[in-house]
């Protein structure tokens, strides 16, 4: 190989067709991308084109932007001829309200794969109707404008269903619980919710969260006002003894959102390619008779594993 | 110095008897830009929209020029297509392909060139996928080294791409 041949393959790069470079930056992902965009400008060009983002995009992306509801950022991009790379980034930074309004779809920004909250309406909620039990609210904070409260229950039992044709063919997916605890949160220490996950009808992914994790190492000696019904809390008249933080360790702590929600992780579920089936997610605590108190829900996520 | 190569039955010694034999159907493809020749069973080769199409249009009996594709590049499409042609187990194949696409980046581009040009879509996407997964998850300077691409971004143009783009930083 003489010195002219080994300078001609210095600018081999230059000269592969655009195509054969869109096509090579397509096989990555979105982040990949944009690194190659900082290699230099004629790439940049190439790795920031609406071929390489289009690959990007979900293939429903356009059927599922015309399920907005109302005035959000989409609106106003997509007013202004956006490249397929700024559509990919508004899914992706702001979530969009979708459906009536009681479901949220998003982009996970560093693979693509698509993200779903169930706003609190969506859900089915035993006793939601019944404000003594559980009470609606508006609230700014949830994209959806408002939030369902736990007043008191005995009986608490919530599923969310979603079909999972809506969601990302061969992805593994984590389900969460966004939600922010109030002032008189209780009846959560020491009981966990039974979680389950997985298609209706069929075996499910069962776990054991619990909402309030430092809530028996910091209630104990407190006495609380005794709640209305047959049932009353009788813990608050018998205090706890300590419980050693070893005991907490194994119990996964909630998490604070950017949007400053808490979340705890449920459970997991793979989907697969092609099939469109109901996924279930039920959180149940129905066995230890006791009063709980003071969540407010936004709703139940689900998103890639490894998506934050 | 024309050099003839078979591409099949390394027995054969003669075109004759290539010409003679069987159903099978041969083609001789010709590199313009450094005249070898090569024989090709005419399923091989119209793995090639190109070829096919020149095939189709009736120009089978004569030698096929392919321009700007060099000699050892067209043969080692041409065993690419081959294995392809022959082989309908996936796993064969895939072990096949990922054995034959070991090759520097030099290489890969001289393939992937020849392969858009004559449009072969199963080698294309192969070299494609292959260069892709040679730079995911590299930072810019391993994906500008990998790709031997000149940097001739300004200081200023490479802080405003990194401020836009801040969210790709290895974590």
């Amino acid at each position: 190989m003489g010195k002219q041949e080994s300078e001609e393959n210095m600018n081999y790069w230059d000269m592969l067709p655009e195509g054969c470079i869109a096509e090579i930056v397509s096989h990555t992902t979105p982040v990949d991308a944009c690194r190659v965009a900082l290699v230099s400008p004629a790439v940049r060009s190439v790795a920031d084109s609406d071929p390489v983002w289009d690959s990007f995009l979900p293939s429903d992306y356009r059927q599922l932007i015309s399920r907005a509801v109302g005035n959000q950022p989409i609106h106003q991009l997509l007013s202004a001829s956006p490249s397929k790379k700024d559509l990919y980034l508004s899914l992706a930074h702001h979530p969009l309200v979708i459906d009536a309004g009681d479901m949220s779809f998003s982009l996970d920004k560093r693979t693509g794969k698509k993200c779903f909250m169930m706003g609190a309406r969506a859900l089915t909620i035993v006793w939601g109707d019944t404000p003594r039990y559980w009470r609606w609210r508006s609230d700014s904070g949830s994209r959806f404008g408002k939030a369902i409260e736990l007043i008191s229950v005995c009986w608490f039992e919530i599923h969310g269903r979603i079909s999972t044709s809506l969601l990302s063919g061969d992805t593994a997916y984590t389900t969460y619980l966004v939600y922010r605890p109030t002032t008189t949160l209780y009846g959560f220490e020491d009981l966990p919710l039974e979680i389950s996950v997985g298609i209706t009808g069929e075996e499910s992914i069962k776990r054991n969260v619990f909402v309030d994790p430092e809530g028996g190492v910091q209630r104990e000696n407190v006495t609380r006002p005794r709640r209305m019904g047959l049932f009353h809390n009788f813990r608050a008249a018998h205090p706890r003894p300590q419980i050693a933080s070893s005991v907490n360790a194994d119990r996964q702590n909630p998490r604070t959102r950017k949007d400053g929600w808490l979340e705890i992780e449920l459970a997991e579920y793979y989907n697969k390619e092609g099939e469109n089936r109901e996924l279930e997610i039920s959180l149940l605590e129905v066995k230890g008779g006791n009063w709980k108190s003071g969540l407010i829900i936004q709703g139940l996520e689900i998103r890639p594993m490894g998506g934050k | 110095m024309k050099k003839l190569k078979f591409i099949g039955n390394p027995l054969l010694q003669s075109r004759e008897k290539i010409n003679m034999s069987s159903d099978k159907k041969w083609l001789t493809l010709k590199t313009t830009e450094d005249n070898e020749e090569f024989v090709v069973e005419e399923s091989v080769a119209i793995m090639s929209n190109v070829i096919k199409n020149m095939v189709e249009d009736g120009c089978a009996s004569s030698v096929i020029p392919v321009p700007r594709v060099k000699g050892n590049a067209m043969g080692k499409i041409i065993e690419f297509c081959k294995k392809h042609t022959e082989e309908s187990d996936e796993k064969v194949l895939k072990e096949f392909d990922a054995e034959f696409l070991n090759l520097g980046p030099d290489a890969l581009y001289d393939l992937m060139v020849s392969a858009n040009f004559l449009e072969i879509k199963v080698l294309l996407d192969s070299v494609t996928t292959k260069v892709a997964d040679m730079i995911k998850g590299k930072s810019s300077e391993e994906i500008r080294n990998i790709l031997k691409i000149e940097n001739d971004l300004s200081a200023e143009e490479i802080e405003e791409s990194r401020r836009e783009n801040c969210w790709t930083r290895q974590e």
